[in-house]
């Protein structure tokens, strides 16, 4: 085999919780072939996740893992990152997770720059509830509280974060699995904070309901429509409708947060003892 | 030798925090609890420490537990409308058994209700506010001294029992000014939680068999754990249908009422030989020795029980009571919450009164002198 | 008996293995959720379906891609190549099977 998978996950817990066809295991395999070859120690990378399918994730890894309340796995990372700033804090977090209940951590975090590496699974809808629509599910989609095709907007992941000030934006799919490791990779090795997004398929409680006759079609979906940002940059404006840009979207530098707050604190202290 | 400081009630929480070792504050702004935060905002960063002001209540119990999680001690302070928001959070920490506290300085309610003016409506939401069976402990200091040595006493319980641990008091003895007396370090005793000492391999962060309060190791400390919101089985993760979550939620509740000799304190004043007693925490309960004192001066036999715990309930010491005065007086800033505790403990063995009153202003001395005349 | 990552003892699943000279390709039955994935983006139609489950039809097509365990989101295809030592001028013979 090309990764030894085992010394990551806990034993005894597979075979996992997602369905079949469902394409987080994919990217949990890509997340750990990412951690293992950036060296991380186990015991100094945390992974905090809210409710969902894609929460699931941190249960099965052998490292500190958090599972929190939905929508809120931000703020208990922003406690664990300030409280241990040497650490590595990562959360996992599904798209109704990250942008409607937790839509106002998610934003903040991006504001504050905080070195968190936030990685959105999206596959368009609530999956672990049955099918409800998710602010990303497409317009006209069958969901089971849009059972008369979506009519709500979608949010864009990546244009979110970066319009809330996240200084490390990408997209990167289950299918184009190699490339998706770099990503995480690079999410991870940047100082501040990072948003990836993740497009995923949820055959049982969206692709069924929606003309996806196979979760293999749902990966041949995303290959045709994710593309890669130099080939996307080259469609003609009239041929991008539908499609959308993977790999690093937007990367600066800006202070990070927990520099800048210890920083004070050490100018702080060093005036006290001068004053003393 | 102690320190002489005049403060409002919030600084003295804020003190307390400091004095028991906590170097974490997650908050919100809200009146009247805001200066609890201003307070730290000024102190924490000087002691290397973390003031977080979040985007939300709801965060800010997120962050709080975040770092306990990594071994801090961690507080936060609200009022109403910011811990009705941080119900869930809470429940998290309860469930997860983190060690952590939540100040509630109590305002007028419901909703927006009245921010700048005192109440004790909050008192059942301190117990039942969050979903499903969980433990608490709560604490309802009266004086600014008081509230300065009960955040201390909240720190330390919570890090005995594995649990977050509320302060409650309102918005005037929130805003009131009294001198107190700030010991040296050392002299109060401060606790730390119980780590584990197994190999990281053994280690269970719910491991029952090391007791009702198992021990609870960091993050990044090398002990690798699994903490889930989901009720879960002494290695941490998830069961469903199980017979454990029934003997697991029990020990959650046995942590705290099997400990009740240890966690409930009162103060009573004149109750010896009472005929007449009154029932009263926080604010209502400097009105009610006030109002004992004048009924003495007229001859009246009247005392006070004044909880410093309100959380586990004091069953035993109410009920005990009951069995020897003629009536108990309850006055609360609401419009009657704990009477049907005192209610239920009593079971019927003397009258019981209650005075409420919702205003925005304290009851007054005079209003519990009137009813004790009214039931003697 | 296997050996978690914590140290733990643990049994070891079930393996189908086929292999030639050039590829061995390992099956865990239990893992497979028969979602298909492996079998339709395999370039060379080296994998098949029976009763849900993933298998082996045609070692032979097999180049080694590892698409296969790429793609697989349950743990249950891995895929070793065998090297072959093109420096050896011995012509190595290949053990008939039983």
């Amino acid at each position: 085999m090309s990764f030894n998978y085992d010394q990551y996950i806990r034993g005894g817990k597979l075979p996992h919780i997602w369905c079949p066809g469902c394409t987080y295991g994919i990217v949990f395999k890509s997340l750990l072939r990412a951690v293992d070859s950036l060296k991380i120690p186990k015991d100094d990378i945390a992974l905090v996740s809210g409710i969902g399918c894609a929460s699931r994730l941190p249960g099965y890894v052998d490292w500190n893992t958090l599972h929190t309340t939905h929508g809120r796995a931000i703020p208990f990372a922003t406690g664990l990152k300030m409280a241990r700033p040497d650490k590595n804090v990562l959360v996992v977090s599904g798209d109704g997770d990250a942008t409607a209940i937790g839509g106002n951590h998610f934003i903040h975090a991006c504001r504050r720059n905080i070195d968190i590496t936030v990685i959105v699974l999206n596959n368009f809808i609530y999956g672990m509830t049955g099918g409800q629509h998710s602010p990303t599910t497409p317009v006209g989609h069958l969901a089971t509280t849009m059972p008369f095709g979506n009519i709500d907007p979608t949010f864009n992941i990546p244009e979110l974060a970066k319009g809330a000030g996240a200084t490390w934006v990408g997209r990167g799919t289950a299918y184009h699995v190699p490339a998706l490791d770099k990503l995480i990779i690079g999410a991870i090795e940047h100082k501040g904070l990072s948003v990836l997004e993740i497009i995923n398929a949820c055959p049982t409680t969206h692709g069924r309901r929606n003309k996806f006759r196979s979760p293999t079609d749902m990966l041949l979906w995303m290959k045709d429509n994710f593309l890669p940002i130099t080939a996307f940059g080259k469609l003609p404006p009239e041929k991008t409708a539908g499609k959308f840009p993977t790999g690093v979207l937007f990367k600066k530098e800006a202070p990070e947060y927990c520099d800048t707050y210890y920083g004070m604190v050490e100018r702080l202290m060093k005036q006290k003892e001068k004053g003393a | 030798m102690s320190t002489s400081k005049l403060l409002q009630g919030n600084e003295a929480c804020a003190e307390g925090a400091l004095y028991a070792g906590c170097t974490f504050f997650a908050g919100y702004p809200i009146t009247p609890a805001t200066e609890v935060a201003e307070y730290l905002a000024r102190k924490l960063p000087f002691i290397g420490g973390v003031i977080l002001q979040m985007e939300d209540e709801i965060a800010s119990v997120g962050a709080i537990i975040g770092a306990s999680l990594a071994g801090k001690k961690s507080m936060t302070a609200t009022s109403g409308p910011g811990f009705s928001l941080k119900q869930e959070n809470m429940g998290f920490g309860m469930l997860c058994e983190v060690p952590c506290v939540i100040v509630d300085v109590m305002r007028g309610g419901p909703s927006t209700g009245v921010p700048t003016g005192p109440s004790q409506s909050d008192i059942m939401q301190c117990k039942w506010g969050t979903h499903g069976d969980h433990p608490v402990i709560c604490l309802t200091p009266a004086y600014v001294q008081e509230i300065f040595s009960e955040t201390v006493r909240a720190f330390n319980l919570s890090e005995r029992y594995r649990t977050p641990v509320i302060v409650v008091f309102d918005e005037v003895l929130a805003h009131m000014r009294e001198k107190i007396e700030i010991p040296e370090k050392g002299v109060l005793p401060v606790e730390n939680r119980r780590r584990p000492t197994c190999p990281p391999s053994e280690y269970k962060p719910f491991d029952e068999t090391k007791g009702d309060v198992p021990p609870m190791a960091d993050f990044f400390s090398g002990y690798r754990q699994h903490i889930t919101g989901l009720n879960h089985a002494s290695d941490g993760f998830p069961v469903n249908a199980s017979p454990r979550i029934h003997t697991d939620e029990q020990r959650l509740i046995r942590k705290v009422e099997g400990n009740r000799k240890d966690i409930i304190r009162y103060e009573t004043v004149m109750l010896d030989d009472a005929e007449v007693a009154i029932f009263a925490y926080g604010v209502s309960g400097r009105s009610g020795k006030n109002a004992v004192e004048m009924a003495r001066a007229e001859g009246i036999k009247a005392g006070l029980f004044r909880p410093l715990t309100i959380w586990p309930f004091p069953e035993e010491e109410v009920a005990a009571l009951a069995s020897r005065v003629k009536a108990i007086i309850v006055p609360e800033l609401s419009l009657g919450q704990i009477i049907f505790e005192v209610e239920r403990c009593v079971k019927g063995q003397c009258k019981v009164e209650g005075i409420f009153r919702v205003d925005g202003d304290p009851i007054n001395p005079t209003q519990i002198l009137d009813k004790i005349k009214e039931v003697k | 008996m296997a050996v978690t990552a914590q140290g733990k003892e643990t049994a070891v699943e079930k393996i189908e293995a086929t292999e030639n000279e050039k590829v061995k390709i390992s099956i865990i039955p239990r893992f497979c959720k028969g979602c298909e994935i492996c079998v339709k983006l395999c370039p060379t139609k080296v994998l098949g379906m029976e009763m849900f489950l993933v298998k082996v039809v045609d070692i032979d097509a097999c180049n080694s891609c590892m698409l296969c365990e790429l793609r697989c989101p349950d743990f249950a295809i891995f895929i070793d190549k065998k090297t072959i030592d093109k420096k050896s001028t011995e012509i190595q013979e290949i053990p008939k099977g039983e």
